[in-house]
């Protein structure tokens, strides 16, 4: 107040000019701002959630496919290898699955059976039903009264721990 | 969820449902023209019975019979047919033209190529009774079985050894011969599985013909009392269908231990491979991989098979707690055992019935498998039943054909008394009983043409498709 009272007439009127001035309305509308924000950080993400599900099922999928995928079919090699002493000796590949041994030494007799009872007598094989399939040359193991170890299956599990991280064994 | 996530464990590896053997609907695109009823047309003489009347017998009469078991001998009868298998086809082109084109020289070769396996099967034939105690039955379904083929191709050369001596005359060597053949069918007729009674059946379709042959030889003996002679059945299922009912069981006996809780979910899921690989024919095994869209779907089917067998076991009594606390796969072999007794019973029950009497309930039986195959199509329990309707049916047609066969002879004997004129109707023989006939429980169809009659038994089915399960035999009488 004491500085008014030392102002000038000049200054003074200059006061009253500015002191009449009204403020006016701010350019920015909160609400509006607020919803621009919003639909602004929207846009962005519209892509967010699903591009994650998608790559989420992709991962379950493919480790689902690398876990239970089905071994690579094992083909069994009959080779002759001629020796000089004596006949051939037959080296055969893997040993068959005990399960295996079973089917091919056993008659599918229900096959047999239905086929008969809706073909007649003329379904019934001339053979012993798989023996003819499954004879195979004798291995030296055979004749040598011994047999080599199975290799061991992996689990699934230990399948896909192999291919992520190695084989550590 | 924590029940998805206990089938996922256990089923996740779980095979595929393979085709039922027992109820394939699926049908050629274009179906064929129904065949009509197997007509069998002989020309024959008037013939009265022979003195004495046993004279003529078409199995080996116990003069001739040895002690002893004929199983074994059989089997070497078989190792010593080689040429019975690579000559098969034309065997059946023999045996399938007229009696008066048989050529002679190559029948006689064909015979000649086999003389060790014959012989060996005309001294198994007259062996006093067939036990196949070489196999081993308590194994159920993987019994081992002997080459039952080569037993059918030795059956047809000797049915061609049987033309061979008609064509020529040779009543008495034709009659041997037969009487070796009907003697096979009877032995594998009373034979341990189903395989072995249908082997039977088989063998007896090719010997019946012959008979037909013989009686339309000018001159041949009256039949007669040889046809009654035969046994009723000639093909006993009695043993092959107790057998059958048990098969399940004798191969997996500790499915006995799924109520006890005691079978483990690997032993479960093994017994469902090994069914799986049974049931799918000769191109897969229990080895037999899937892809993992096919067990995805699997265990998606299995969680069906759960819900499923968790409601039905408490809606049969089970207590709900108890059932909520058992394994998964336990509740779902429960059900699906249970279900099998069940309707395998229903239908097995119907062999100790003459057929007649069991053709409806069978129809109703096997009605009742497909309804719950279609309920429940992953049951493989279900999948494992023949089709027993039919295997009774083909037994009992070799009863239907010595049954018509004796009133064929019945006529002949009836027209030898009254100078050659056939009998107006069935019931005008009075010499010798008729028979009924076995399908239907009632007398053969009759009727009179001229110099022909006709004998007839229906279809058991009224189907039109079904008609070539008929039988007519039209007999013309020369004088």
């Amino acid at each position: 107040m004491q500085d008014h009272e030392r102002l000038t007439a000049a200054e003074q009127e200059l006061e009253r000019a500015l002191a009449s001035l009204a403020p006016a309305a701010p350019p920015l509308d909160r609400d509006r701002l607020m919803f621009q924000a919003g639909r602004a950080a929207g846009r962005r993400g519209r892509w967010f959630w699903p591009s994650t599900s998608a790559v989420a099922v992709v991962a379950v999928v493919l480790a689902v496919s690398l876990t239970v995928r089905p071994q690579p079919r094992q083909i069994e090699r009959v080779v002759f290898v001629p020796v000089e002493s004596g006949g051939a000796v037959s080296v055969a590949g893997p040993e068959p699955e005990a399960a295996e041994d079973r089917w091919a030494d056993h008659a599918r007799y229900a096959a047999i059976r239905n086929a008969m009872l809706a073909k007649g007598p003329d379904a019934l094989p001339t053979s012993p039903p798989a023996a003819a399939a499954t004879q195979r040359p004798p291995t030296l193991e055979d004749l040598l009264g011994t047999r080599r170890p199975k290799p061991p299956t992996p689990d699934p599990l230990g399948r896909l721990a192999t291919m992520l991280f190695g084989d550590r064994s | 969820m924590r029940t998805a996530l206990t089938v996922l464990a256990c089923f996740a590896l779980s095979p595929a449902p393979a085709p039922g053997q027992m109820v394939a609907a699926s049908g050629p695109a274009l179906a064929p023209k129904p065949a009509g009823p197997e007509t069998i047309r002989l020309t024959a003489t008037p013939a009265p019975e022979p003195r004495p009347s046993l004279s003529w017998l078409l199995l080996p009469p116990v003069t001739e019979q040895t002690p002893g078991n004929a199983a074994q001998m059989y089997l070497l009868a078989d190792t010593l047919a080689h040429s019975a298998d690579s000559e098969g086809e034309r065997v059946k082109e023999l045996l399938a033209m007229p009696l008066s084109d048989l050529p002679i020289p190559e029948a006689t070769r064909l015979v000649g190529a086999c003389p060790s396996a014959l012989r060996q099967s005309e001294l198994a034939a007259r062996r006093e009774y067939y036990h196949c105690d070489y196999i081993n039955l308590s194994e159920g379904f993987y019994a081992p079985m002997p080459s039952l083929g080569k037993r059918m191709n030795l059956a047809r050369l000797l049915a061609l050894r049987v033309r061979l001596h008609l064509a020529k005359g040779q009543l008495r060597e034709a009659v041997a011969d037969l009487q070796t053949g009907m003697a096979m069918a009877r032995h594998l007729g009373t034979g341990p599985t189903l395989v072995h009674c249908l082997v039977g059946c088989g063998i007896a379709t090719e010997m019946l013909p012959r008979v037909d042959e013989l009686i339309s030889l000018p001159d041949s003996p009256n039949l007669y009392w040889a046809l009654a002679a035969l046994p009723r059945p000639m093909i006993d299922l009695t043993r092959a269908m107790a057998y059958e009912r048990s098969s399940l069981l004798l191969a997996y006996p500790d499915l006995a231990k799924l109520k006890t809780g005691e079978l483990s979910a690997a032993r479960w899921m093994a017994i469902c491979r090994e069914l799986q690989g049974l049931l799918g024919g000769p191109q897969s095994g229990p080895s037999t991989k899937q892809n993992w869209q096919e067990r995805l779907a699997d265990t998606f089917a299995a969680v069906k098979s759960y819900t499923r067998a968790k409601k039905a076991l408490i809606a049969r009594g089970y207590p709900a707690r108890k059932v909520e606390a058992m394994p998964v796969h336990q509740v779902i072999g429960i059900h699906q055992l249970d279900v099998y007794e069940r309707i395998r019973d229903e239908a097995f029950r119907w062999f100790y019935l003459p057929y007649w009497q069991a053709h409806d309930p069978l129809d109703r039986a096997t009605e009742e498998l497909r309804r719950a195959l279609a309920a429940d199509p992953d049951n493989l329990f279900l999948k494992t039943m023949p089709s027993l309707g039919r295997a009774y049916f083909l037994a009992t047609t070799v009863d239907r054909r010595i049954a018509a066969l004796r009133c064929v002879e019945a006529i002949r004997m009836y027209a030898a008394a009254h100078d050659g004129r056939l009998p107006g109707r069935l019931e005008d023989v009075t010499d010798v009983p008729l028979p009924l006939d076995p399908t239907t429980g009632k007398a053969f169809g009759y009727g009179v043409s001229g110099n022909t009659c006709i004998l007839e038994s229906p279809a058991p089915s009224p189907a039109p498709e079904e008609a070539k399960d008929g039988l007519r035999y039209e007999l013309t009488l020369k004088k």
